[in-house]
């Protein structure tokens, strides 16, 4: 995976839910090409995170029962999906009988790059899915209209 | 009184003055959405749906220019003080009967300006749910962190999913028809309020039911398994075990249990006694071991702190009794987080 990539994603729900279990659920068969790093996009701004995605799980139950199983594992990859789970249905989040979980790193890690916050002046949004941008482009903008 | 010319200056006005606050009521819901969370899983308030949202400045504007048809002026003279709803959150909870805790949990942590039961006020059927205007509380240590964000009033609304669904596709017909609704499309529109309101009400009288049923099961449940060999070890008794020794097992789905039975099966147990026994001392210190588990993972439940629990009092012993039975994908990488995980947590709550 290409770290000097980021995928922005449109994050109304994502965002929060990142900064609860540092992790992103999205619908199955989702892919974001060679991404190496996770961003997020709401409110007309996209956050001052680049997240790296340590590792994507393709497929995993959105229930209670599953939420179990994995948080109680020994196994910490497993923990960390099953805390994304359980946010996840907690939350609402997850209307879905199987979702994909994306761990990313935390938002303190040394992992993460952070910058600046960007602001969107546009007058629709930015996006309403996904966006590739070079992580310099965004470490470099002050708004949206900055970005290549 | 003729209505005043659409004033294109005062609506620039306002955009430029909401575009320019914009952002601190976005920036403030994303904190708040954050909070709120946490503390309905703090409260045990599980399956509450979380809605927020910041007005959008074409919205601000288009309900700050609107007319008063008594009047011919405009509705709101100073709307940047009048119009308070441009940060609002919603609860929906299931059904009517779990709306109350979710008033009660946003009544404690902010400082309630005004409180609305909407729907009970007169014998038509129509819209109903709680409404409160709010702002952030100066005492309750979770809105300590959002001083810069106290002149902004929040518009909290508590509803049961039935409602909810109702007022949603209430909203959708009346606004795409601009507010011209017939008198026999209302009426009936108001009519399913009604079937809504009693399928809520068979809903809660079906989970009652269901609640007597699914007791006298895990009673009989009980009663089996002490029977055979001395082993009481089920999922409806360790449901009282952790709710004797960490608390707020209410909310916490049935399959956590069934989960956690599991676990203690893996580590041998086959009585709660010596569950107790393993255990120890560790249960006190609860308290610290909840507030250092959802500071990072707000979501964190009794089931989980208990976990924790038995894993701080075996040490050791429970990763090599687990992975015996159950080995992890990449046993080194698992046997070196258990450790860390332990130390990381010993050292928040003090030696155990």
């Amino acid at each position: 995976m290409d770290d000097s990539m980021v995928v922005v994603v449109a994050a109304g729900s994502a965002w929060p839910l990142y900064q609860t279990c540092d992790a992103y659920v999205c619908p199955v068969g989702r892919t974001f090409r060679d991404a190496g790093r996770l961003g997020f996009y709401s409110g007309r701004t996209i956050h001052g995170v680049a997240a790296r995605i340590e590792h994507v799980e393709p497929s995993v139950e959105m229930s209670e029962a599953e939420a179990a199983r994995l948080c109680l594992s020994l196994d910490p990859r497993e923990q960390r999906v099953g805390q994304a789970v359980q946010a996840a249905v907690t939350s609402g989040y997850a209307n879905v009988s199987h979702n994909q979980v994306f761990l990313l790193s935390s938002p303190k890690s040394p992992a993460t790059v952070t910058f600046t916050p960007i602001r969107h002046e546009g007058p629709s949004a930015w996006t309403q899915k996904w966006r590739y941008r070079a992580l310099a482009d965004l470490r470099a903008a002050t708004t949206t209209a900055d970005i290549p | 009184m003729t209505a005043p010319v659409y004033d294109e200056a005062r609506a620039a006005e306002l955009r430029s003055w909401y575009a320019a606050h914009h952002y601190k009521c976005e920036v403030f819901r994303q904190k708040l959405d954050l909070l709120v969370r946490t503390e309905l899983d703090q409260q045990s308030i599980l399956n509450a749906r979380l809605v927020s949202r910041t007005k959008t400045i074409d919205s601000f504007v288009h309900k700050a220019m609107k007319i008063d048809p008594r009047t011919g002026t405009y509705k709101y003279d100073d709307p940047a003080r009048q119009i308070t709803d441009l940060v609002g959150m919603r609860i929906v909870m299931p059904l009517s009967t779990d709306t109350q805790p979710a008033v009660r949990l946003v009544q404690h942590v902010f400082t309630v300006i005004s409180h609305e039961r909407r729907g009970d006020e007169t014998p038509e059927l129509g819209y109903s749910g709680e409404h409160l205007m709010v702002r952030l509380s100066e005492d309750h240590p979770t809105t300590a962190g959002l001083r810069d964000f106290t002149d902004i009033e929040i518009e909290f609304q508590v509803r049961a999913a039935l409602e909810d669904a109702w007022a949603s596709l209430q909203h959708d017909l009346v606004y795409k028809s601009e507010g011209v609704v017939s008198i026999p499309i209302q009426r009936r529109i108001n009519a399913l309020a009604g079937m809504l309101r009693l399928a809520d009400s068979e809903f809660v009288q079906v989970r009652k039911d269901q609640a007597v049923t699914a007791e006298a099961a895990a009673a009989q449940e009980d009663e089996a398994s002490t029977t055979a060999a001395g082993h009481d070890i089920t999922s409806a008794a360790l449901r009282s075990m952790v709710e004797d020794v960490v608390g707020d097992t209410d909310r916490v789905d049935h399959t956590w249990f069934l989960q956690l039975a599991e676990v203690v099966a893996q580590l041998g147990f086959i009585r709660l006694a010596d569950i107790r026994s393993a255990l120890g001392d560790a249960g006190q210190r609860v308290p610290n071991v909840r507030a250092a588990l959802t500071a990072s993972r707000p979501y964190t439940n009794s089931v989980q702190i208990f976990d924790q629990l038995l894993r701080l009092a075996i040490g050791e012993d429970y990763f090599l009794a687990r992975s015996g039975v159950d080995a992890p994908r990449d046993l080194e990488a698992a046997r070196s987080s258990f450790a860390t995980d332990r130390a990381a947590l010993l050292t928040a709550v003090g030696t155990i």
